[in-house]
């Protein structure tokens, strides 16, 4: 899942990407400017964002607004200083999905992001199930025929991905852009790195994730 | 006793005032009438008197000269409005005087009592009252060697029956009148107050929450209500904007308390959320300090402006060296942000003002501390003081570019940043340049700031010099 997050005071944003990165399912993408982050919002397909208000250059609101009238989907998060009702009614009417108030909880925070992840999927359950697969987005372990599997990070990030995207063909391209951040240095070939080591652990004849010539992945058993 | 409103007040007086005037009109037309009428009756008479003397020489018998008396009145008057009455002083007594068939007893009593007229002469009086008043001429003349009495009344009864007619109309009428003056004065004035009871209404249900000058905009008013409204109004969007600055300054200052909270929170729990080496710790323990200071420093400043706030003057003023402070407080705070060698002393003429020193220090230290951070890095930041008879000027020079003349002014506004963002890059509370305004008002000046691209940046603090006088 990749995360933006906008927020101009640089140790605030740094210290959420921290966490957020710590969290195994996120890549994390900062900006610490109001323009920069409207351009970085509107031109990347992320997951989630995380947007402060006060912002220089572009106010967070306008940027809220942008994002609605360009039609993107990605959930939003409020993050600002402003505790006033008037403020949190204005920032979700705005097209904005959760709303917290600085200074708040990590744990808190954490736990939206997941959320608002999980629902932007579909998906309202924090166990995420796919065929014999139970993923636990909280604990980040892999249940597979009554065993749990602590998966690298990546690998995880990938089947989660697959996981909330069920059923439906999955690019390269979309994963490269969905698992990494800008900082990331990555290869298309990777991915088919990771996607063999994952088959090589619970799906050793390729039914579970499936490969689309030409088209990506699509993980889901396929109708025998 | 609650006094009357002024609306029955009006209407009363206007009552009263109708009545009046009724009343003198009533008055003065009586009097008139009554004038003229008697003028009449007194003609009347005259001319009843002359044809009744004459009528002895026309007949000898009594009967004779009533018959010729009757003859008179007949023609002259109305028979119902006149009486006579004559005799011959020599007259036996048995034989009475001769009276108009419809004699009155006005001849018996009234006329007993007056004093008979010499002889050739006649008097005249009145006698009775209202409907029974008469006038009344004796008039005596010697007929034949005999002397000759004859009365004759005449009675305006039926003028006075008239008059009493106008004068009731006119009471009757004029009340009415008066009555329904003072009615339609009182709902006059009642639609007048209207538009003061609709406003004391609107204004009965404004609050600190719906306070502006919309609700008294669309009331319409007539002419002499304008301006009361009108100020009324003012005085709406004066306390609506206060509020508003008032509403702005608590976001404004919960934002900028929170922020540096949520970082300093933010970085401990990021810390905590790993296990981390000793100089992962370390950084995170320095980071939050600097935001305690940062949170310090604002809490501090929050708390002076709020006391100035409600300082209106200086309790007890000392006289304090400004040109001492300045030197010392520009010195403190360029060692404070580590730039000593970026200022410079100019002219520190040896004046002193009377103040709080702990005031004017923080006062140059904000002023000085803006310079510093907000004109060009490295750039010089010059300060002076000088003076002459009627003030002292403290001025703290940058060589900053020039400042928007639209922000100069805002620049002063509590927590206002030339950027929205708030940030804190440059560590500043956003409360410095108000709170130095605040402290230079308090000490009865002012700051103002010049600023242009050749010249660079002047804050000029102005204030009044010490005079023997203020040193008390």
């Amino acid at each position: 899942m990749r995360v933006l997050i906008v927020e101009d005071e640089a140790r605030l944003a740094r210290n959420i990407a921290q966490v957020l990165r710590e969290e195994v399912s996120f890549a994390v993408d900062i900006s610490n400017d109001g323009e920069d982050g409207q351009h970085m919002a509107l031109t990347n397909p992320y997951d989630l964002i995380i947007l402060d208000l006060m912002l220089p250059r572009v106010n967070g609101m306008d940027i809220l607004r942008r994002l609605r009238a360009a039609d993107n989907p990605a959930p939003v998060l409020v993050l600002t200083a402003r505790d006033a009702p008037a403020d949190m009614v204005a920032g979700l009417n705005a097209g904005g999905d959760d709303y917290l108030t600085k200074p708040f909880d990590m744990s808190v925070l954490v736990a939206r992001c997941r959320a608002l992840v999980r629902r932007s999927h579909g998906k309202p359950s924090a166990v995420v199930e796919a065929g014999p697969l139970k993923i636990d987005t909280v604990s980040h372990l892999v249940v597979y025929e009554d065993q749990s599997i602590l998966l690298p990070a990546l690998e995880y990030r990938l089947l989660e991905y697959l996981a909330m995207r069920q059923g439906a063909v999955v690019s390269k391209t979309e994963l490269i852009e969905h698992l990494y951040g800008f900082e990331a240095e990555n290869f298309s070939n990777v991915i088919e790195v990771y996607i063999s080591s994952l088959r090589k652990r619970f799906d050793p004849d390729h039914r579970l994730i499936r490969t689309v010539r030409g088209q990506g992945y699509i993980l889901g058993e396929a109708p025998a | 006793m609650k006094p009357l409103s002024l609306r029955w007040r009006l209407s009363l007086l206007v009552i009263l005032v109708l009545i009046a005037g009724f009343a003198v009109i009533a008055l003065v037309a009586y009097w008139e009438m009554d004038e003229s009428m008697q003028r009449d009756a007194r003609q009347t008479l005259a001319a009843l008197m002359t044809a009744a003397l004459g009528s002895p020489d026309e007949s000898d018998s009594d009967a004779g000269i009533q018959a010729e008396l009757e003859s008179i009145v007949r023609a002259t008057t109305r028979r119902e409005s006149t009486r006579y009455r004559f005799w011959w002083d020599d007259q036996p007594a048995r034989t009475g005087p001769v009276d108009s068939p419809e004699t009155h007893e006005i001849f018996r009593q009234a006329m007993a009592a007056v004093e008979p007229p010499q002889v050739a002469q006649h008097i005249y009086c009145r006698v009775g009252r209202g409907k029974q008043a008469f006038g009344v001429v004796w008039a005596r003349k010697t007929v034949r060697g005999r002397i000759f009495n004859v009365q004759v009344a005449y009675s305006n009864r039926y003028a006075y029956n008239e008059m009493r007619e106008f004068r009731n109309i006119i009471l009757i009428l004029g009340g009415a009148v008066a009555l329904a003056t003072g009615i339609a004065t009182s709902l006059v004035i009642l639609a007048g107050l209207r538009p003061i009871g609709r406003t004391a209404r609107i204004v009965a249900n404004i609050s600190a929450r719906n306070m502006d000058r919309s609700h008294l905009d669309s009331l319409p008013v007539p002419g002499e209500l304008k301006l009361f409204v009108q100020s009324l109004s003012d005085m709406l969007e004066r306390l609506h904007l206060s509020m508003q600055a008032q509403r702005r300054f608590t976001a404004d200052a919960s934002h900028e308390l929170r922020t540096p909270l949520a970082v300093a929170k933010s970085t401990l729990q990021a810390v905590r959320n790993r296990p981390r080496d000793a100089a992962e710790y370390e950084h995170a323990i320095d980071e939050v300090l600097l935001d305690l200071r940062r949170m310090e420093r604002l809490v501090a400043q929050l708390l002076t402006l709020a006391r100035l706030d409600n300082t209106p003057h200086i309790e007890s003023p000392k006289t304090v060296r400004l040109d001492v402070v300045a030197a010392k407080a520009a010195a403190a705070e360029t060692a404070n942000l580590g730039a000593p060698e970026r200022l410079a002393l100019g002219t520190l003429a040896a004046v002193s003002v009377p103040g709080e020193e702990g005031l004017l220090t923080m006062m140059v230290g904000n002023l000085v501390r803006n310079a510093l951070v907000h004109g060009p890095s490295g750039g010089t930041v010059t300060v002076s003081v000088e003076g002459d008879d009627g003030e002292v000027r403290l001025g703290v020079h940058d060589e900053g570019g020039a400042i928007p003349a639209g922000t100069i002014e805002k620049l002063f506004e509590r927590f206002y940043r030339m950027d929205a963002s708030r940030s804190c890059d440059t560590g500043g509370t956003g409360l410095g340049l108000a709170l130095a305004r605040e402290i230079a008002r308090l000490h009865g000046g002012d700051v103002s700031l010049t600023s242009s691209p050749a010249g660079g940046t002047t804050f000029t603090v102005r204030l009044p010099r010490e005079t023997p006088d203020t040193r008390t």
